[in-house]
């Protein structure tokens, strides 16, 4: 069982609420492109807790963006590759 | 046959077979045949994309390069360890990291492996990065001391999973190659497919545009023919005025109603010299013309004017103002007479009217189409007789001889039916002695207990049609009287019998007279066949022909009332006639004018000089028959010599040796100088 902090709340919480996609950057310096329908249709999921304990980095930690799959069937934007793992750097694209 | 007259009935066969109910079901099902089989190939060919897309991305092209990337990653980790000679805190947590990052992307890999179809290059390169990963996490286990070790193992192992790595994505790329090639393929086959079918349905297109096309135009022409159809059914086509048809029933519907009716009945006066002096255009336009006379007439007004017949128009109108209508008939005297130029010729055109009102018919007349027609006819028969040019109103004094021609319309038929019609014989005599040689026969109708003359009656059944069978009748009479009279006393008296011109339109004549011939078995040469020129007698060309058939059966022709109304000195020229008859009206002024007695003397002496009989009639008193005597005349008719009375009587008092010497020997041919 995955926990963490929607999306939606950490870019509104970080000021980033009004942007129209983001950048999101993994450790590996994997980077995708996330339109804003994404995290407004859907509940993505930033988690960094599995079952209560942190996310490690062998399960795809520490932060791994994640959607339900109910949701992220019924998205047609969503792809794969939305759900980033190792997640290190999210920032407003321009 | 032009290409194009060839095409048109193909075209029309084509869409005549569309039309009917298999070729509307055929062209259906094959229409929807056509988008099944496009819609099966689009369907197909973006399955078949679908497919080619789904083994590319199982196979995550990516895991490929992110693999090569992360082995990249753990080998620099290590050297980094190798070239310092240990792994410092720093190095071994970026190694950790580095190893876990080539965890994670293995164990991905095998998944989207376990997931898609065997694919052995993906299998090779997962199997080589496992061994590579069991090298690191065997090291991190045991604490990363044997820095050497690890380095020379970590290269082994890379080696390999970097050779299979490209391996992998050298397939993935073959792969990605033959989608592509697919794609281009499948879209120009989907080009292929939906021009076909967009061709397919062009020609459905203009197929059916054409069958539109063709039903509009067909439901218009049909429409137009319609109403075609009406107006000739309704209208005269010439004139465009309302035609007999039209006429009656309006006339009809007018009557119908109690209200009062004019009819003016119009008839073109010498229609036939026009058609036949300026041919049938120039007539066209004279009909066109009063037309249009008639036309300006009823503007303005309840009423209407047609055309009923050839040259005969009528103009119905709703009221019985005799004042009004004597005016509007003086107007159309007027304005015909005006006359139109055509071709530079100027047509006056005169026009005989009659007219009639409901209101003027008596008591004993039922106010019906025929009837008003019937004695507005006869009011206009009366303008005609009357000397054309003129209108006539219907009024009592008509209708009292309306009523009794009509009865005698209605009583002919039974009067020749029964016997009622007597024959009278006249002497025709030779002068000077009144010697007579021959008779001419005459119709008297014994009709409730009065004798008719012919002047009554003859006209009535010329106009109605029974002349022919009174003519036939008084023929078959007289001929067999005096055969009879001839075979009982030796005789050979002649016999003249009138034939109405009407009998010169057919040939049915000559039949009756062999019939007269053969029933009496009276010599042909003692009858001569008595002709009145009249406007009846129109086709002079086929009446010489049938007077020559006539004169080819023995019998004379001889023209009647010769020097009055139509008759003409070109008779005498003519070789089809035997005998002249001079009208009486010669004979009264011969003793008191020198023009009838130099006239009379010339036909004489023409007469002689061509071997025509020359017959006088209307000699009345011995003092004109001494002239006529004088004057070389052989042979006389009238009161003088004998009146017209019954056959009986007549061949009664005869002396029994004289008859006609022509059929001897003429003893006064010799006689003139």
């Amino acid at each position: 069982m995955f926990e963490g902090i929607l999306l939606k709340d950490l870019l509104e919480a970080n000021g980033l609420g009004d942007v129209e996609a983001i950048k999101v950057t993994a450790e590996n310096d994997y980077q995708v492109m996330i339109p804003r329908s994404i995290w407004q249709e859907t509940d993505v999921l930033v988690a960094t807790r599995v079952d209560g304990k942190p996310h490690s980095r062998r399960a795809r930690g520490p932060i791994q963006f994640v959607i339900d799959m109910e949701g992220y069937k019924a998205l047609e934007v969503a792809s794969e590759d939305h759900l980033v793992w190792m997640v290190s750097k999210i920032e407003a694209a321009n | 046959m032009a290409p194009q007259e060839r095409s048109r009935p193909t075209i029309n066969g084509i869409l005549d077979a569309l039309a009917t109910r298999v070729g509307l079901t055929l062209s259906l099902v094959g229409l929807a045949l056509i988008c099944f089989l496009a819609g099966v190939n689009v369907e197909r060919s973006v399955k078949k994309l679908d497919d080619y897309q789904h083994s590319y991305n199982d196979r995550l092209i990516r895991n490929g390069f992110v693999s090569l990337s992360d082995i990249q990653r753990l080998l620099l980790s290590a050297q980094e360890a190798v070239e310092k000679g240990e792994f410092t805190a720093e190095g071994e947590q970026a190694f950790i990291q580095a190893s876990d990052f080539l965890f994670v992307r293995t164990k991905h890999f095998r998944r989207t492996l376990l997931l898609g179809e065997p694919f052995a290059p993906s299998e090779d390169a997962v199997s080589a990065m496992e061994a590579m990963l069991d090298v690191s996490e065997r090291a991190v286990a045991t604490g990363l001391v044997n820095v050497p070790g690890l380095w020379d193992e970590l290269l082994a192992t890379s080696d390999d999973t970097r050779r299979k790595l490209v391996i992998f994505l050298e397939e993935m790329a073959r792969l990605q190659n033959a989608l592509m090639l697919d794609q281009s393929r499948a879209v120009r086959e989907q080009r292929t497919v939906v021009l076909a079918s967009l061709l397919g349905l062009t020609f459905v297109g203009i197929a059916a545009l054409l069958l539109l096309r063709r039903e509009v135009l067909g439901r218009q022409a049909r429409d137009r023919a319609e109403r075609d159809v009406e107006f000739l059914a309704y209208f005269d086509k010439l004139t465009e005025l309302p035609n007999r048809a039209q006429f009656q029933s309006r006339l009809d519907k007018s009557l119908t109603k109690h209200e009062p009716v004019a009819l003016i009945l119009v008839d073109v006066d010498d229609f036939k010299t026009i058609n036949d002096t300026y041919g049938h255009a120039a007539g066209d336009t004279v009909l066109r013309h009063v037309g249009k006379l008639l036309s300006a007439q009823v503007e303005a007004s309840d009423g209407f004017a047609a055309r009923i017949g050839g040259d005969e128009f009528a103009i119905v109108l709703p009221t019985d103002d005799l004042d009004e209508l004597t005016r509007k008939c003086n107007r159309l005297l007027q304005e015909a007479r005006k006359g139109l130029s055509y071709e530079g010729e100027t047509f006056h055109v005169g026009l005989s009217i009659g007219f009639a009102t409901s209101t003027l018919l008596g008591q004993d007349l039922s106010p019906s189409v025929d009837t008003i027609c019937r004695v507005a006819d006869f009011a206009l028969y009366s303008s005609k007789s009357n000397g054309r040019g003129r209108f006539t109103q219907y009024d009592e004094t008509l209708e009292k001889r309306f009523l009794e021609r009509q009865s005698m319309v209605d009583d002919l038929p039974h009067a020749i039916a029964e016997g009622e019609l007597a024959i009278y014989l006249q002497p025709k005599v030779y002068l000077p002695n009144g010697t007579p040689y021959g008779f001419e026969a005459l119709v008297r109708w014994k009709r409730n207990g009065r004798v008719v003359p012919p002047d009554e009656f003859i006209k009535v059944a010329e106009e109605c049609g029974l002349i022919y069978e009174i003519d036939r009748y008084v023929l078959r009479s007289a001929t067999r009287l005096l055969a009879e009279y001839n075979h009982a006393h030796q005789t050979a008296y002649s016999v003249s019998v009138n034939l109405s011109a009407l009998h010169f339109n057919s040939r049915r004549i000559i039949g009756w007279v062999e019939e007269a011939l053969n029933t009496s078995d009276l010599a042909p040469g003692l009858i001569t066949l008595e002709i009145t020129e009249t406007a009846e007698l129109r086709d002079w060309q086929e009446a010489q022909s049938i007077m020559s058939e006539l004169r080819e059966l023995g019998t004379k022709i001889s023209i009647d009332d010769f020097g009055t109304g139509y008759s003409s000195l070109g008779y005498l020229r003519s070789t089809v006639v035997d005998e002249v008859k001079i009208d009486r009206s010669i004979i009264d002024r011969i003793e008191t004018c020198d023009k009838a007695r130099f006239l009379l003397d010339g036909v004489l002496d023409m007469a002689s000089n061509l071997g025509l009989v020359v017959v006088v009639e209307g000699v009345e008193n011995s003092a004109q028959a001494k002239t006529l005597d004088h004057m070389g005349a052989a042979r006389a008719q009238g009161f003088l010599f004998g009146h017209p009375v019954p056959a009986e009587q007549a061949l009664g008092g005869l002396p029994h040796v004289a008859g006609d010497a022509e059929v001897g020997y003429d003893r006064r041919a010799n006689e003139r100088g």
